[in-house]
């Protein structure tokens, strides 16, 4: 990862700015995660919603225009089909630890109205079933993404990462390496 | 250096925006919202406004379109900015009709970068500018490191540079661009009485880079002496044609004569090896400099380092110069096969760190 500070990295700390897709609409937004990290606080069984701020809603039709926006909001976890991140940090809980060894996988996923392939990062005996049941996590960390509506393929959405989640995902394929 | 209007609504990033480009010499102008924007523009027109997408009561892309519908405000370039980075954010902020798109996950040097680019070279350079690349020892690779820094400010500035070899005899700038001059310095000064820039121009050879170069002279006979005429002239009269006029000063400049052209240059690039006859020579060049009335303010020192091993480390250097080294150019074993091929190292291994080194060299030049 880069160690020159970016301009996102200027805004004020704790808060994550990230693109929210549901089956039918794009969310850019923040969450104040203050000292968490976003996919902690999607993990977070206190509570189902989470709370945006300045959102700027757009259609998954056309995800370029912006058709509302709003200052507040929440979104059902359950709901979010996918977010795309500028950054890996937010997608790594702060309570996993970081091993050199995780070996990165090609996936393939499906979830309602997306296609997502990347890379998977896995550590020890693989087995598929493992990756939906292993952690707590109700989001899959998903690297080098690009996510696609099958219905309108000519749009897709690409980050350095992307959480998925878990229950809502439909087919997932994996390499044995990259 | 240009003025440039900055709206985002986060005054966090602002503040870091206004810092970056302040420190890059630009006069920045602030607005928090789309609106207030427009209101600035009012006011003062800028060379270039960077504008976030997500703000409240108008989006930048709303911004975009009523600045472009406007006769006044129409030709601003501006560049969009956002945390939202997808390619479909681009194609959108383009069509709203942005100059260009950047990701706000990109560091303020690139967004800064990205602005030099994209202002008229008019606002870039305040004024023409003379600079002189010159060494006391011999070796320390002066006519390589000018040739290349005039080539960076060419393509990158795309404006009119021109090289002056004024080496007294068997300059080698035309080899290393691979020209075959067919005039030379000496000739142009003493061509004619009526020393203008028009009557200067014929003398030159244009480079498929878009550098000029004035030739040092062909043959022993008609060598550059000290009381060549209008000399003294050489460095007002070309900075009234050029944007940038490098010159190949070598061993010329201390002596009596041609000293006097040091005082005309706006930079004087002094170019040392990491050895230590090279800091002897800079510490000599440094007082020659003093006594002839060049501010500190107007010498860099570069270290080139033209030996693979044993050199001398930087720190050692600026505490031998007692001042601050601006850039450092890392060995480059193909920089004896640009010069041999007539290749400039800029351009046949663009991606060589040298090359990289001096591009970097050259456009704090721009300063």
């Amino acid at each position: 990862m880069s160690s020159v500070r970016s301009i996102s990295q200027g805004t004020s700390p704790g808060r994550v700015t990230a693109d929210f897709f549901t089956d039918s609409h794009r969310f850019s937004a923040s969450v104040v995660v203050y000292k968490r990290r976003l996919i902690d606080v999607l993990a977070d069984r206190m509570t189902n919603y989470l709370d945006l701020v300045d959102i700027y809603v757009s259609r998954n039709n056309n995800p370029g225009e912006i058709v509302a926006t709003y200052h507040r909001g929440a979104l059902v976890k359950q709901e979010i089909n996918l977010i795309v991140l500028p950054s890996e940090t937010q997608a790594i809980s702060k309570e996993r630890f970081y091993s050199p060894t995780r070996t990165p996988r090609p996936i393939f996923i499906t979830v309602p109205f997306f296609e997502i392939r990347g890379l998977f990062q896995w550590m020890g005996d693989f087995d598929v079933k493992k990756i939906l049941t292993a952690e707590t996590q109700k989001f899959l960390p998903i690297l080098e993404v690009n996510a696609a509506n099958p219905f309108f393929p000519e749009v897709s959405f690409q980050g350095p990462t992307a959480l998925v989640n878990k229950s809502k995902i439909q087919t997932l394929c994996i390499n044995d390496s990259k | 250096m240009a003025n440039i209007l900055v709206i985002d609504d986060d005054r966090d990033i602002l503040r870091l925006l206004e810092f970056a480009l302040t420190r890059a010499g630009h006069d920045v102008l602030i607005a928090t919202d789309g609106k207030q924007g427009l209101a600035e523009l009012e006011v003062e027109k800028p060379d270039l406004i960077v504008a976030d997408v997500m703000m409240p009561s108008m989006t930048g892309y709303d911004f975009c379109k009523q600045v472009r519908a406007k006769p006044a405000t129409a030709d601003i370039p501006i560049i969009i900015f956002s945390a939202r980075f997808q390619p479909v954010d681009k194609q959108t902020a383009l069509q709203a009709g942005a100059t260009d798109y950047l990701p706000k996950s990109i560091s303020p040097d690139v967004l800064v970068k990205r602005i030099t680019e994209l202002l008229p070279a008019e606002t870039v350079a305040v004024s023409n500018t003379a600079i002189g690349f010159l060494s006391l020892r011999g070796g320390t690779g002066v006519t390589s490191l000018a040739v290349n820094s005039a080539i960076a400010l060419a393509i990158t500035q795309k404006t009119d540079t021109a090289i002056v070899d004024l080496t007294h005899l068997g300059g080698h700038a035309a080899l290393m661009l691979g020209l075959r001059p067919t005039s030379s310095v000496s000739r142009a000064l003493s061509a004619s009485n009526n020393f203008t820039l028009e009557s200067i121009r014929p003398h030159f050879i244009k480079h498929k880079s878009g550098v000029q170069l004035l030739a040092s002279s062909l043959d022993y006979e008609e060598q550059l002496s000290s009381d060549t005429n209008h000399l003294e002239q050489l460095a007002p009269t070309l900075k009234s044609g050029f944007a940038f006029t490098i010159f190949d000063l070598s061993k010329i400049a201390f002596e009596a004569q041609s000293a006097r052209i040091l005082p005309q240059l706006d930079r004087i690039i002094l170019v040392l090896s990491p050895d230590v006859p090279s800091l002897q020579s800079t510490a000599l060049a440094l007082q020659g400099l003093t006594r002839l009335g060049v501010s500190d303010n107007r010498i860099s020192l570069v270290v080139n380092q033209v030996i693979s091993q044993h050199a001398l480390p930087l720190e050692t250097i600026q505490k031998a110069v007692k001042r601050p080294i601006a850039a450092k150019i890392p060995f480059e074993p193909d920089m004896i096969k640009a010069v041999n091929s007539g290749q400039p190292l800029l351009l046949s291994s663009p991606k060589s760190a040298a090359a990289a080194a001096i591009a970097r060299f050259a456009s704090t030049l721009l300063n």
